[in-house]
């Protein structure tokens, strides 16, 4: 994974544990005291093990360290430089999900080893859709969800989220999203 | 116009094939009319409509020249930059392409999208990413800047940690030469002390020991007293090159508050100018403290100096003497501390400046005006003392030191009573200095105070003295000498021979437990130079303990 995600995890973990937390997860895995460039490569095992040992240190479930993740990602990417990039990609949630493989796609232009998980959109209504993430790392939905649910409070929703694993041909992990429509506004 | 079936097919398709490529393609007829638009325009600029005067929506910024939709068919292929009257901000770049035949041919249609440079302005415009299409790569041009220029941010970053990283590493290579320059000057000071305070010693006791062979009328009386004055203040010298390199001994007695803070007020006044002014105001319950007079001036000196240099424009230096009951730093129990505040009415301290104001060579004053060190000199010494110091300060408003010194009370133990005197007459002193000129005039001041002495070169010979059945009641010992020092014959002696009162005197020593007084109550530390009678009144007062 690129630098940008081991420093985003860095960065979570300073700002709601402090930066004597930060010093044990990071000694727990077995990084040296060095930052994270957002436009290094690194081993996905390097981000597997900051999570570990933040689930470690912080004696909770990765699960849960994941969906802070995902949550703390969508504020985190827009500080360090891409609120704008965000702000294009959809004027409401629906549209933000639908588009968030062509966003993904022109990233790859200049982070040319990224692997970007895909989204794909069904069943959309008024007031709920069907998100379905294709993703080759295993585990990561959590972070799905918490990703949700940061975007929930960009987007001025109150969201209900259910886990939908889909077996069969392709298996992937589906969520059925429901909010509510007085809430949906758009943002942009 | 008219088509048959096939041509009107196959235009149409042309024109649904270019609305699906270019969200925002439109046709312009040949009399100068919107014809066909793309689905965009009916959400982003409904005016853009059929049957509406192109001239009317757009102006012409590329090419250059061009009157309005008249010229158009003369520029097909050419780069065109349209901006749309109703829309401030809002412009298209494409080209306009012609039909094939006679029918289409003037009909105009646009290919081309919303022109931008950089991503933050796209919504600014109320457009997205999807108005982009993926054959498009301006959005992804687009992308690619953002992303950019969020790593130059990054880099940005970095390259002020590195440059803050260097100067502190700089900042801090400085401090270590300064300390390592100190430590040299210490160096020197400390070898050159020794052996220039015992010539001093020397000088002095000769020159106490014919003075007091001498009426005050005699007319060499004056001449000697003279001599005196200039070793002490030869000795004066020493010990603010000792002071410079914090190797200055201290000697921690009670003294007089009253006193004490007397001499500070008269030594600081004529440096303060006519626009400060100094109060001095003391508890009348506190009379003693426990302290070295001359760390007590320089600890005072600083502040009240610092005072004043933080009062460009005039003010009130406040000082003031109280008792007080405090919780020592090393959180013991509760304890009586004489507290001397500091206060003035100067520029006060910013939260960084105080974070650093006892660290060596940390200053705010203009290059030339001070190197920093007489606030870490101060902490340096308040810890000597077995004290505290702290600083409370606001910005524009003024700061305080607060001094924390140990409280005694006093007692009269510090000058003996006539009866003592008496009874130490014939007392028997053991005396040991390696340098003849210094051991020599001391055997004769302590014989002509009245004391048997018993002298020795080195603690062998004290050693030996002792064995052979010298009983004396006090040890007189230099500290630094060939062989054994004086502490370790005063360890040897201790354990042979019992307890024995002991005045260690040397003109400099590295014995950190000597120079900061801190000593068991029967040992006491006098450096050389000093004085006839301040060496007598010392040996008794450790006999009479």
């Amino acid at each position: 994974m690129y630098g940008l995600i081991n420093k985003a995890v860095e960065n979570l973990c300073r700002t709601k544990f402090g930066d004597a937390t930060w010093d044990r997860i990071r000694n727990d895995a077995g990084m040296p005291d060095e930052p994270f460039l957002q436009m290094e490569q690194y081993d996905d095992a390097v981000t597997y093990k900051l999570v570990g040992s933040a689930s470690k240190v912080l004696n909770l479930p990765a699960e849960a360290v994941l969906k802070e993740f995902g949550r703390f990602w969508t504020i985190y990417s827009a500080e360090v430089g891409y609120g704008e990039l965000l702000r294009t990609v959809g004027r409401t949630l629906p549209e933000f999900l639908k588009n968030l493989d062509q966003m993904h796609t022109r990233i790859q232009l200049t982070f040319e080893h990224l692997r970007p998980p895909s989204f794909s959109v069904t069943e959309e209504t008024a007031d709920s859709l069907v998100l379905h993430y294709f993703s080759e790392r295993p585990g990561l939905s959590p972070l799905v969800i918490g990703m949700l649910e940061g975007l929930s409070v960009r987007f001025q929703l109150e969201i209900d989220v259910t886990h939908q694993p889909v077996q069969g041909a392709r298996p992937h992990d589906s969520y059925l999203l429901k909010w509510k429509p007085a809430a949906s506004k758009a943002t942009a | 116009m008219s088509h048959d079936g096939n041509k009107e097919s196959s235009w149409q398709a042309e024109i649904r094939l270019l609305r699906t490529l270019f969200p925002f393609f439109f046709t312009v007829t040949a009399g100068g009319r919107i014809g066909a638009v793309g689905e965009r325009w009916h959400t982003y600029a409904p005016e853009l409509d059929l049957g509406a005067c192109f001239d009317d929506l757009f102006t012409i910024a590329r090419p250059g020249g061009l009157a309005g939709a008249a010229d158009l068919g003369k520029h097909l292929g050419d780069v065109f930059l349209l901006r749309l009257r109703t829309r401030p901000g809002f412009e298209l770049r494409g080209q306009f392409v012609g039909g094939d035949d006679a029918d289409t041919r003037d009909t105009l249609h646009f290919a081309g999208g919303p022109w931008l440079t950089k991503l933050a302005v796209m919504t600014q415009r109320g457009l997205a990413m999807s108005d982009f299409p993926p054959h498009d790569p301006r959005g992804d041009l687009l992308v690619m800047m953002q992303v950019q220029e969020s790593q130059l941010a990054e880099l940005r970053q970095l390259t002020a940690n590195l440059q803050e990283r260097i100067r502190q590493q700089a900042q801090l290579e400085g401090q270590i030469r300064q300390i390592q320059k100190m430590e040299l000057v210490g160096r020197f000071a400390g070898g050159m002390a020794h052996n220039f305070n015992n010539i001093l010693m020397a000088i002095r006791s000769y020159a106490d020991l014919a003075l007091a062979d001498l009426t005050p009328q005699d007319p060499l009386h004056e001449w000697l007293e003279q001599i005196c004055s200039a070793t002490d203040h030869a000795a004066s010298l020493t010990r603010g090159l000792l002071t410079m390199s914090r190797q200055q001994p201290v000697r921690i007695q009670p003294l007089a508050v009253a006193k004490e803070f007397a001499d500070i007020q008269k030594l600081v006044e004529p440096l303060l100018g006519a626009n400060v002014k100094l109060s001095v105001r003391i508890a009348p319950e506190v009379t003693t403290l426990q302290a070295d007079s001359n760390s007590l001036k320089q600890i005072f000196m600083n502040l009240v100096l610092n005072a004043r240099d933080a009062m460009a424009k005039g003010g009130v230096i406040a000082i003031e003497v109280a008792r007080r009951v405090e919780t020592p730093p090393d959180r013991s129990e509760p304890r009586e501390f004489v507290a001397v505040t500091v206060t003035d009415t100067g520029s006060g301290m910013d939260d960084r400046t105080k974070a650093n104001l006892f660290e060596p060579f940390f200053t705010t004053k203009a290059a030339g005006k001070g190197v920093g060190l007489g606030l870490s000199t101060v902490y340096g010494l308040v810890q000597q003392l077995g004290g505290v110091i702290r600083v409370d300060s606001e910005l524009g408003i003024g700061t305080t030191f607060h001094v924390l010194l140990p409280h005694v009370v006093a007692t009269a133990a510090a000058t003996p009573s006539p009866l003592d005197v008496a009874r130490m007459a014939g007392e028997h002193v053991l005396l040991v200095d390696d340098e003849s000129h210094v051991r020599r005039p001391l055997e004769r001041v302590l014989q002509n105070a009245g004391f048997r002495v018993t002298s020795a070169a080195n603690a062998d010979e004290a050693l030996a003295a002792m064995r052979n059945g010298a009983r004396c009641q006090i040890l007189l010992t230099d500290v630094v000498m060939p062989g054994m020092s004086g502490t370790q014959l005063a360890a040897a002696v201790e354990q042979e021979f019992g307890a024995l009162p002991v005045l260690f005197i040397s003109g400099h020593t590295d014995d950190a437990r000597l120079r900061s007084g801190h000593l068991p109550p029967h040992h006491r530390f006098l450096p050389k130079p000093f004085a006839a009678d301040e060496l007598i009144a010392t040996l008794r007062t450790l006999l009479s303990a």
